[in-house]
């Protein structure tokens, strides 16, 4: 095995390690022969400092680790060139790098980001080629080091959300949006497919909308129609211009419509048997309905969202039957100075979303449940004026 | 007391530690095991820009020497304004929303930290006042009431802590019965907000939740010969309450001397009401009461229908017995008029007359002032059977010829010279409704009864905008309305009085009101809580009805609008 190759200015000299201390005591004894002394050539090395998985826009950083024998400084020369193929020919050259490098720098440390494209802007970066070259203070250089880092294409992100709703009903139409991003490719070149698979079966979803959203990424927005009950799930896929894709899906729901529940109300409604005394003007109001369509009060800025329709009866003293009064609001108002005191006076609401489920009690019964449970749909004051 | 209200809304709520809302319009914080509690008292309590505020802390339950750590916005204040430190001052030049955070240290008991969050605004403007009323689903917290200044341009934050109060389960029974169980209604009255409304069961027992705070309980017997009672009622008592038949309060009802039977007599004091009774053939009646002789009374009376007597009313001194006297009067009856439209006569028409007549007579000496309600159904050849009625100018005759079709007309019966009544037909009446120059879609405009309508029925009458903004509704001929557009993408609208809608409403610019409901010391935030804004200086009814209205939302976030006061 050869020594460390050595220079010696002018003259280049192989020579086995166990000899040269004989071949410099030989020069020492001579007394009488002088030669500059050698400067030996450093060596190095190139040291990847981050994942050697890289993709396109991603900060490579690389340093360079050199060694002189004579204790120079030394100096460094970095290229980096952008490729499609890397790949060397048997004569050195590199075809499928650009000609010239992208990025250089003359410190030890070699910091970059990856180019997305080569020099011509649209062939897509699938490696890096660098160089460095490894100089002393005396001008000896080392072999030029060499690295290929292999770059792959980043695939695009996606996210899914359905709009929030305390629940998702049946033949309501859901929007559904998607955030698409790509961190090595414009998200507008990203497409995304959409599939609604349902409880028996599957449909094509069509974007909408395109929008842009911060941080350079796109919300598409598409709509599910859940025309059957079970869970439907609606899947996107999206592939950016170098066919890597990305998969998400989001499961919705599909409920049957729940019938709007009277949940606040003021006055108190008097239990069955007893009656509210009132001795001044009382407004009788409806102040919360919860439902899954059409709460009350309404929820402002979105379409998908009604209000509730109130239905109000009145029984008048000595009546037998509740008639129906012209208000359609959350509220009536009712003055004991327009009756005779001990009049009795039966006040009652009843609430309905867009599909007007019939209420099925009999007119005699104050409240009423269509689930039979503590939602009302229908509310009766009892009150006695006084 | 109105400023107090004030200051407890303005208070908000805090970035760290637990807050309570106290009387003296603090913000502050429990340590959970019932130590020591702190807050932060403003003043003043409502700052606008170029104002001096004064932060105090006010700690009970601490033992040890404290050292308070104040930071404002982020940055540590020692601008003390007490030589303890328990105070701080600071400039606020700019309109700007302001965080005090106050944690004490070095006492023996631990001191939660507290903050709290203010506005400052440009006090310059307009401003208006309104009541906020938060109303939790039932069982979750008690309600909340305080008053909220709007200035000119600028919305406001206001979150609300709750109190969490208590479930308080207890009974109503009778001293008569021997303690046996009464079904009542019951009203919990705070000493500021809405009062909260329970009914007891056949056995008297009763479960509502209320708050934390010193109560009248106002207890009104369904069982006659109990008398309505008001009891003082704390937290730290029994929910115990027990009635009994009061005592009697007798009287006499004359008309020109003569005794009046079949008239219904009833008195209240301090809101607590007598039983009702019915003069007898002498006009004596007799009353049941928790209240006595000496008591500041409202004496109200209701004439038989036969009488043609307008109902009386006065406030006086309660002396015994009672003297209800009517003075002389020749009603006038109203039989034989016709109820018309266009000269056609309304079989069926019912007839409601109405009207205010002044002194009718005295209750226990003072005026009592008179207003009239007859009501009649013509037969079926539009003709009145017998209405007697005072004899009076400015009465009015409110005519319901279906359910939806009122007209009103003025009736002069001083001379008791009456042979027909005109009903009008309804009126027409369309328009627009629009947030500047945009049409408002499925608004909904309400056209509640004023005026004599109002003394005949409070319904109101509505209508939907259409697509375009445009709506249509029939109002009674002769009669006067309260219109009121209430949509959270506009300011709310209202026209007072008004006998025809405004052609085109337009809804101003809203000033927007939000905040966050949630418990004080509890999980989180509320959802589904009532969240309305009333108006700040009416009364009656107009005080409840709500001028806009929202639900907290899952994360317990509320938004209301309103008038920017400027445009007002």
């Amino acid at each position: 095995m050869a020594g460390p190759l050595q220079i010696v200015r002018g003259v280049r000299v192989a020579f086995a390690p166990i000899v040269a201390p004989i071949v410099v005591i030989a020069i020492a004894s001579a007394g009488c022969f002088y030669t500059d002394p050698i400067n030996q050539r450093p060596s190095d090395g190139i040291e990847q400092l981050t994942d050697t998985q890289v993709f396109r826009g991603q900060l490579v950083n690389l340093t360079g680790s050199a060694d002189d024998p004579n204790g120079d400084d030394i100096d460094f020369e970095w290229r980096g060139y952008a490729c499609s193929d890397a790949t060397a020919q048997p004569d050195g050259t590199r075809p499928g790098c650009d000609g010239s490098p992208v990025v250089s720098s003359s410190t030890k440390q070699f910091a970059f980001d990856v180019p997305d494209n080569r020099q011509d802007g649209v062939t897509p970066v699938r490696a890096m080629y660098v160089t460095l070259d490894a100089t002393d203070t005396s001008g000896a250089t080392a072999p030029q080091r060499w690295l290929v880092i292999p770059v792959a294409d980043a695939p695009p992100t996606l996210a899914l959300a359905a709009e929030q709703r305390p629940s998702y009903v049946k033949g309501i139409p859901v929007p559904i949006y998607a955030k698409v991003g790509d961190p090595d490719d414009t998200p507008s070149n990203v497409a995304v497919v959409w599939t609604a698979f349902s409880p028996t079966g599957s449909e094509s979803l069509t974007t909408e909308q395109t929008e842009p959203v911060g941080s350079g990424q796109l919300q598409l927005a598409t709509t599910l129609l859940p025309d059957q009950l079970g869970v439907w799930t609606v899947q996107a896929i999206a592939t950016d211009p170098s066919g890597v894709s990305t998969t998400q899906s989001i499961d919705v729901v599909a409920a049957p419509d729940a019938p709007p529940c009277l949940t606040t109300w003021s006055p108190i409604a008097p239990p069955p048997g007893e009656s509210l005394p009132i001795s001044m003007a009382t407004l009788f109001e409806v102040l919360v309905v919860t439902d899954d369509l059409d709460p009350y009060p309404a929820v402002t800025g979105n379409p998908y969202f009604g209000t509730t329709t109130f239905s109000w009866s009145l029984m008048p003293p000595g009546g037998t039957t509740h008639e129906p009064i012209s208000a359609t609001g959350a509220g009536v108002a009712l003055d004991p100075a327009s009756y005779q005191p001990g009049d009795i006076v039966e006040l009652r609401v009843e609430i309905y979303d867009r599909n007007h489920t019939d209420i099925p009690c009999d007119e005699s019964d104050p409240t009423c449940s269509i689930g039979a449970n503590s939602c009302l749909q229908r509310l009766t004051w009892r009150v006695e004026m006084q | 007391m109105r400023l107090t209200g004030i200051a407890l809304v303005l208070a908000g709520c805090s970035s760290f530690g637990a807050n309570a809302i106290s009387g003296d319009g603090a913000v502050g914080a429990n340590d959970a095991a019932g130590g020591c509690s702190v807050t932060i008292a403003l003043t003043p309590t409502m700052p606008v820009v170029g104002d001096h505020v004064h932060a105090a802390a006010v700690v009970i339950g601490l033992e040890g020497v404290p050292t308070y750590s104040w930071i404002v916005d982020g940055s540590a204040s020692t601008a003390y304004e007490a030589p303890d430190g328990s105070a701080i001052g600071f400039d606020v030049p700019l309109p700007a929303t302001h965080e005090i955070d106050l944690a004490i240290t070095g006492a023996t008991s631990y001191c939660p930290p507290t903050s709290t969050t203010f506005d400052v605004v440009d006090g310059s403007g307009a401003t208006a006042l309104y009541r906020l009323r938060v109303l939790p689903p039932p069982g979750v917290a008690a309600p909340f009431e305080g008053d909220i200044l709007v200035r000119a341009g600028a919305s406001l934050t206001r979150d609300v802590p709750l109190d969490p109060g208590e479930d308080l389960l207890g009974s109503v029974t009778s001293v008569t019965s021997g303690a046996m169980g009464v079904p009542a209604y019951l009203q919990f009255v705070p000493a500021s907000g809405p009062p909260i409304e329970a009914f007891s069961a056949m056995t008297g027992a009763f479960d509502t939740h209320v708050a934390l705070a010193t109560y009248q309980v106002i207890v009104v017997p369904e069982i006659p010969g109990l008398a309505p009672r008001a009891f003082a009622w704390s937290p730290s008592q029994q929910a115990a309450f027990a009635v009994d038949a009061g005592q009697p309060i007798a009287g006499t009802v004359t008309a020109g001397g003569s005794p009046l039977a079949g008239a219904q007599v009833q008195l209240a004091s301090s809101g607590v009401p007598s039983t009702i009774a019915t003069t007898l053939a002498d006009g004596s009646f007799s009353v049941l009461a928790s209240f006595g002789s000496g008591a500041a009374v409202t004496v109200s009376v209701v004439p038989p229908a036969t009488s043609g007597l307008a109902r009386m009313s006065a406030s006086t001194t309660l002396a015994l017995p009672l003297a209800i006297a009517y003075s002389a009067a020749t009603p006038c009856d109203l039989a034989g008029a016709t109820i018309q439209r266009g000269g056609v006569a309304l079989p069926g028409a019912q007839v409601t007359i109405v009207g205010g007549i002044g002194a009718v007579g005295t209750i226990g000496g003072a005026q009592g002032s008179g207003a009239v309600l007859a009501t009649a159904t013509a037969n079926g050849s539009g003709v009145l059977p017998s209405v007697p009625v005072p004899r009076a100018a400015g009465l009015h005759a409110v005519v319901q010829i279906a359910s939806n079709d009122l007209a009103v007309a003025a009736l002069d019966t001083s001379t008791c010279s009456v042979s027909s009544i005109a009903a009008p037909a309804e009126l027409a009446n369309a328009g627009t409704v629009a947030v500047g120059s945009a049409a408002l879609a499925n608004a909904r405009v309400e056209a509640t009864p004023a005026g004599p309508l109002a003394l005949a029925t409070l319904v109101p009458v509505d209508a939907m905008t259409g697509s375009d903004g445009s709506f249509a509704m029939l109002l009674a001929s002769g009669a006067a309305y309260d219109v009121r557009v209430a949509d959270p993408r506009g300011a709310p609208f209202e026209a007072l009085g008004v006998s025809s809608m405004p052609a085109a409403i337009a809804l101003g610019p809203p000033l927007v009101i939000s905040g966050t409901v949630s418990v004080l010391g509890g999980p989180g935030t509320v959802t589904g809580a009532a969240v309305e804004v009333l108006c700040g200086s009416c009364s009656g009814v107009d005080a409840e009805r709500p001028i806009a209205q929202a639900a907290s939302d899952a994360q317990g976030h509320y938004q209301l609008t309103v008038a920017d006061p400027s445009s007002m």
